[in-house]
């Protein structure tokens, strides 16, 4: 299935107009560009239980950057402080590791969902 | 002898608290706080209102350090913990030493990788003192 990234094309189409910048079209550009993203339980706490959040962003590193400025408590349960992603945390863009993509610069579209998975560890 | 003691419990699943009677005789158990999550050092801070610290080290979401304000009966996390400048390259893998310093709020974290972190307002910005220690086993303070 080829996924259209639509708002990149809409963004251009309208570039400069005046009507893209009114509230209500900036409502549904953020609509259009929106990225799901899925939080574990134990994480949970630090955006007021939400099991998801809905993200505007072009790629992994703007997704969680949206997060480290909305919650920042959730950003550094994900990453530690030189920007890289903890140890034990795992991404998933759609059913895809962002290691098997390009990482942080992983592209996102609307529609896509970011999961953050803990590895499960113990004996 | 004091109205009341506060024992600060640091165990792999969390802080547990307990408060003694004036007799010692009972102890009322409060916790875990950061249930879950190993706590290798706790500070009873007696300084002006009293506050207790805790540092909650969770090897798969990083590092927290909680403060309670009632000597442990409700905790919450301070605004921030020790961490490294993001042009350091390094990251705290760990808070194995909590003290108190000479001022008041003044707190100092011992932390791996080996440096010595310090808090002028009761943990909430933390800067790096020492950032080539060997490993810290422990951080006292003493004004003379």
């Amino acid at each position: 299935m080829v996924v259209w990234p639509v708002a990149p094309v809409l963004r251009s189409a309208f570039s400069g107009s005046r009507r893209l910048r009114s509230g209500r079209w900036q409502r549904i550009m953020r609509l259009i560009m929106a990225i799901t993203l899925f939080i574990p339980p134990p994480l949970r706490p630090e955006c007021g239980g939400a099991a998801e959040l809905v993200v505007e962003a072009d790629t992994v590193q703007a997704a969680l950057l949206a997060i480290a400025a909305s919650h920042p408590g959730l950003y550094r349960g994900v990453c530690h402080e030189t920007g890289a992603v903890r140890r034990h945390i795992n991404l998933f863009v759609n059913n895809d590791h962002i290691r098997d993509r390009q990482g942080l610069d992983t592209p996102l579209v609307a529609g896509d969902t970011l999961c953050i998975l803990p590895a499960v560890s113990g004996g | 002898m004091a109205e009341t003691l506060v024992l600060a419990i640091g165990t792999r699943k969390g802080l547990f608290v307990a408060h003694g009677s004036k007799g010692r005789k009972k102890f009322a158990l409060h916790g875990p706080f950061g249930a879950g999550v190993a706590v290798y050092s706790a500070l009873i801070d007696t300084r002006g209102s009293g506050r207790l610290y805790a540092s909650s080290c969770n090897a798969f979401f990083g590092m927290k350090v909680l403060v309670s304000r009632d000597m442990g009966k409700k905790f919450k996390e301070t605004a921030s913990a020790p961490a490294f400048p993001k042009d350091d390259g390094r990251a705290l893998a760990n808070i194995w030493a909590l003290e108190a310093g000479a001022d008041k709020k003044e707190i100092l974290a011992g932390v791996e990788p080996a440096s010595l972190f310090r808090s002028t307002d009761g943990g909430d910005e933390w800067e790096c003192l020492f950032d080539s220690l060997p490993p810290i086993h422990c951080v006292k303070v003493a004004a003379v």
